[in-house]
């Protein structure tokens, strides 16, 4: 018993001194110390790393509106491209994702052909989710003909 | 026995008791429990002690290393940061969001689209009011309207339009209302100040530009380009 209680002893003296040179032979002091030097090295380009963050920054804030702006003059572009020879855009407006124009055309084959391209421009669904045609009037000519035809579109955006 | 401890007065009167009680149980017994009270008193003084330090040491120098590797990587992408070229992309992420309202910027980039697309332009009115657009609503501090009317034919608001979009500063087109060669058109020119107090820990990862990001710089960069070809064609350069 009393040999077992002296190796406790011992056992216990041994464990402390033994943390003890863990803890003087640590690597923290080192460590700090490389973090400094590092955290110095840093310092002397502080200007170079405010530059860097703030266009990193910027970036992303562009990157969002660039994406999220409105591609009206593209849209524009299309509708017109679409056009057969011979129709014209009277009139547009357009805000947000509602568009509306007016078309013209000299023959109801032009429009419907027209109508066409828009129906395959929606069925992609790049630009449009849908196209409805408001109203479609036609102005007779002096000999009782159909002079011309003018169709009101809305268009719903994507 | 009690009496007899009672009755020490020298080391001589501890040296005839320790012979005298030696070999009694009593002796043995009591050996063992000063010793088990001086390991507990040693366990809880000591070596627990020792034990948190350690162990708290041990957590310091592993968030050290963690904080040291960022250092290390910072470091090492600063190096290979070239001055010049950082310079250039700043300035180019500065000229497509301004960091104030520029006024002037707004009308000379209008100016100078109408001019390229041939449209004629009317009166500007700036207001700072409700910014509605999802784009606006990134940065609802930084963005003024600006509303215009462009005469000119289809063709020719349309190419406005769309160069509007492939310039600097930045623009939204909000609405547009087109009638009879002449169109409304409802703008929005975004800003962006800059932070009042930046703080940038070095142990924090220097933000790096992603192939996205470096993308939408190249695309900037011929935005600009578009402007200065277009001002040193309408200067005669």
């Amino acid at each position: 018993m009393r040999y077992v209680s002296l190796g406790l002893l011992s056992l216990v003296s041994v464990l402390s001194v033994v943390l003890f040179l863990l803890e003087i032979f640590s690597p923290l002091p080192k460590l700090q110390k490389d973090e400094q030097t590092l955290s110095q090295t840093l310092s002397a380009s502080h200007e170079k790393i405010l530059r860097q963050t703030l266009l990193s920054l910027r970036l992303t804030d562009i990157a969002g509106i660039v994406s999220k702006r409105s591609t009206y003059g593209v849209l524009v572009e299309t509708l017109t491209k679409a056009l057969p020879k011979g129709m014209t855009i009277n009139s547009f407006s357009v805000e947000k994702t509602d568009f509306e124009m007016t078309v013209s055309a000299d023959n109801l084959d032009d429009l419907q052909e027209y109508f066409d391209s828009l129906g395959t421009l929606t069925r992609q669904q790049k630009m449009f989710q849908r196209v409805y045609l408001n109203s479609l009037d036609a102005v007779r000519n002096t000999d009782g003909g159909f002079n011309s035809f003018q169709a009101k579109l809305a268009i719903t955006l994507n | 026995m009690l009496n007899d401890l009672g009755n020490i007065r020298s080391l001589e009167d501890i040296r005839l008791l320790y012979f005298k009680y030696k070999d009694t149980p009593h002796f043995s017994l009591g050996v063992v429990v000063i010793i088990i009270l001086l390991c507990t008193t040693i366990i809880g003084r000591v070596i627990l002690p020792q034990f948190d330090r350690w162990f708290s040491i041990q957590n310091e120098v592993k968030v050290a290393k963690v904080r040291i590797a960022v250092l290390e990587k910072n470091v090492q992408t600063l190096s290979t940061l070239n001055d010049t070229e950082l310079t250039r992309q700043f300035n180019l992420s500065k000229q497509a969001l301004p960091f104030e309202k520029d006024y002037t910027g707004i009308i000379t980039t209008i100016d100078t689209i109408a001019i390229k697309t041939g449209v004629k332009l009317d009166d500007y009115s700036f207001q700072v009011g409700n910014l509605s657009t999802t784009s606006a609503k990134l940065a609802p501090q930084a963005a003024i309207s600006v509303k215009i009317t462009v005469k000119g034919e289809l063709g020719k608001v349309q190419a406005f339009l769309k160069d509007l979009s492939t310039i600097t500063p930045l623009f939204e087109v909000v609405n547009v209302s087109f009638n009879n060669s002449s169109a409304g058109l409802g703008l929005i020119f975004f800003y962006k100040y800059l932070p009042g107090r930046l703080e940038i820990p070095y142990t924090d990862p220097i933000r790096i530009v992603g192939p996205a990001n470096l993308k939408l710089l190249e695309t900037i960069s011929t935005w600009s380009s578009n402007m200065s070809i277009i001002q040193e064609e309408e200067t005669g350069e």
